[in-house]
């Protein structure tokens, strides 16, 4: 599944960034996460939940930044995780990109691809996949929200 | 499936009193169609089942004040055969009728439907477009919750952990009111809905113009889609094509389909469209034949 | 936790001890050794799972066994008398209403559930409650012609 989310920030693309590629912000923008704890310089481990309906999952997993380009404003990073209970994962891409817009106005673009797996993958994929727009919607908002700014 | 505790109350009381003490360690089940699934396949994994199977004053239909008041464990099939709906809300029997197959409807319940909140089910389309109320009770009391409110996702409704859905309740259509379910089923008969339409029609009998209406959708939002923008665009109107098509464009800004394996989402939007052109002329034609 | 239900299977009553989660398909298949019910899809959409619980065709699939606790329960085991096949059953093997079999158990209960209720239906009406019986062998005709076959036999079987 390909998500894609954008928005603009009203703060330049230094702050933005600083302020991104601090995991802390990054877990508590986006809604779910459980806990977030650094294991090296480039991997995090964490909990995160997501529920559709009756059904609760629960991800246990790793988030790897495999890319970080600061001139380019690029950030890529790298998730693999489990719920156990249910015998599914998930396993995704995502990418950060920010474009300056103006000396106090961030593009920020968001772009996820990600695979379900197992029986979380059988049941509600399509739900699962409004659920994800959600949470990256919410994501961006919390960091605009955060960052002083307003919505693009 | 993994173990539970298997309670089957034969009173209310002990049923709320049991939602009371594990809240949302327990799910309540009634003809099971659906939890069973979701059971085996270890999506929930409930400590308690409380099973309303014994719970007596919950499975009748009655007739009282303008109303119908159908109990939360009638069956499906009761409500497709019952001569009570039949021949006082018809378009309610033959939704039931449309749902799954014959040993579904054999036990699956209205109100076990309404709490499991599929948007693509078939009843809670045509109770919304009915004006229907549900009663929901814990041991702290009881509310009644317009149907209009009581969906808000995919599979989540207002329920709290420690209520049950104890009844429905659907006022009797008004004179000169047409009705009627468009099931739009691309592939096979005992499916979901790809698309579904439920539409109500009041008019006027001497002037044939609209008085009220209501438009309902399934399987196009995360939950029963009811679009009021288009329900105003016919109010005081003659039926004419032109307004049909006008209503179904509103109705399809208003959806929000996924994509999935009953359709993708652009197919489903223009097939709303159709569908709400289609549900609406039927039902107008219900209400004008109707009329003296 | 496992419960004692009591149950009435094709005639005969029976006392079994079962853990809360046991569905009935396995109850019967298990601990009964009633093999003629076949698992098929496990998500009550194909219908080879049918029984009758108190004349009703259900999805054995997706009923708990405690769900039969106190009920009449009808497999296809129970359909022939005294030896003597239901006229269902006799019509299906006249007029060829089965390939591999594995329908069949679930198509000859529905259908006899189906006559029960409506000694003398048409097609349309054959059609409509036979509905959620699915058959990957027959094309669906050969079923059809023996439901209505059926009906001109003595329910005994003749």
């Amino acid at each position: 599944m390909k998500f894609e989310q954008t928005c603009t920030i009203a703060a330049g693309p230094l702050k933005v960034w600083n302020f991104l590629i601090d995991m802390e912000n990054v877990s508590r923008c986006l809604p779910g996460v459980e806990s977030m704890t650094l294991v090296d310089e480039d991997t995090y481990e964490g909990i995160f939940k997501i529920r559709v309906g009756p059904i609760a999952l629960k991800f246990k997993g790793t988030l790897r930044v495999e890319e970080r380009d600061r001139d380019n404003w690029h950030v890529g990073m790298r998730v693999e995780a489990k719920d156990r209970r249910l015998g599914g994962g998930v396993r995704a891409y995502l990418e950060v990109d920010l474009v300056e817009k103006g000396s106090d106005e961030t593009q920020l673009n968001v772009k996820l691809e990600s695979h379900v797996l197992g029986k979380i993958g059988e049941f509600g994929q399509p739900v699962m996949r409004k659920k994800t727009d959600a949470l990256l919607q919410e994501f961006a908002r919390q960091v605009s929200q955060e960052l002083g700014g307003d919505q693009g | 499936m993994r173990a539970f505790e298997y309670r089957e109350p034969d009173n209310l009381e002990e049923v709320l009193s049991l939602l009371h003490d594990h809240g949302e360690d327990a799910k309540i089940i009634a003809g099971g169609t659906a939890l069973v699934i979701m059971l085996n396949q270890r999506l929930i994994m409930p400590s308690y089942l409380i099973s309303l199977r014994k719970l007596a004053g919950l499975n009748s239909v009655d007739s009282a004040d303008g109303a119908l008041q159908l109990g939360a464990l009638v069956t499906h099939r009761e409500m497709e055969t019952s001569p009570v709906i039949r021949d006082q809300i018809p378009v309610l029997a033959e939704t039931f009728r449309q749902v799954a197959t014959l040993r579904i409807r054999n036990m699956a319940t209205v109100g076990g439907t309404l709490a499991h909140a599929d948007p693509s089910q078939d009843s809670p389309v045509t109770l919304m477009a009915l004006d229907a109320r549900v009663g929901l009770s814990s041991s702290g009391g009881s509310r009644e919750v317009p149907l209009d409110e009581f969906f808000t996702d995919y599979y989540e409704t207002v329920l709290q952990p420690d209520e049950l859905l104890t009844h429905v309740q659907v006022p009797l259509p008004k004179p000169h009111t047409g009705s009627i379910y468009l099931k739009f089923l691309p592939k096979t008969e005992d499916d979901y809905a790809t698309v579904g339409v439920a539409a109500s029609v009041e008019i006027e009998p001497s002037s044939q113009l609209c008085r009220e209406c209501r438009i309902v959708l399934g399987g196009v939002a995360p939950t029963p889609l009811r679009v009021k923008e288009a329900e105003a665009l016919l109010s005081g109107q003659k039926l004419a094509p032109e307004l049909l098509h006008k209503a179904a464009s509103v109705v399809q800004e208003h959806t929000d389909p996924i994509s999935d394996s009953r359709g993708a989402a652009d197919y489903k939007r223009e097939m709303a469209g159709v569908c709400v052109r289609r549900a609406l002329e039927q039902a107008w034609q219900r209400a004008l034949t109707e009329s003296p | 936790m496992t419960h004692t239900i009591r149950l009435n299977v094709n005639g005969k009553e029976h006392t079994v001890e079962v853990p809360s989660r046991r569905l009935l398909i396995d109850c019967l298949r298990y601990d009964l050794g009633l093999t003629g019910t076949k698992e098929g899809c496990s998500v009550g959409v194909c219908g080879a799972c049918t029984v009758l619980m108190d004349g009703k065709p259900i999805s054995s699939c997706l009923a708990l066994a405690l769900f039969a606790d106190g009920k009449e329960i009808v497999t296809v085991e129970g359909l022939a008398r005294e030896g003597r096949l239901d006229r269902v059953q006799q019509a299906f093997i006249d007029y060829g209403g089965l390939q591999c079999g594995i329908c069949t158990p679930g198509m000859v209960v529905t259908a006899k559930a189906l006559l029960d209720e409506n000694p003398d239906p048409t097609v349309d009406e054959i059609k409509e409650w036979m509905m959620g019986n699915l058959c990957r062998c027959t094309g669906y005709y050969k079923i059809i012609e023996s439901i209505q076959g059926a009906t001109a036999l003595e329910p005994g079987g003749e």
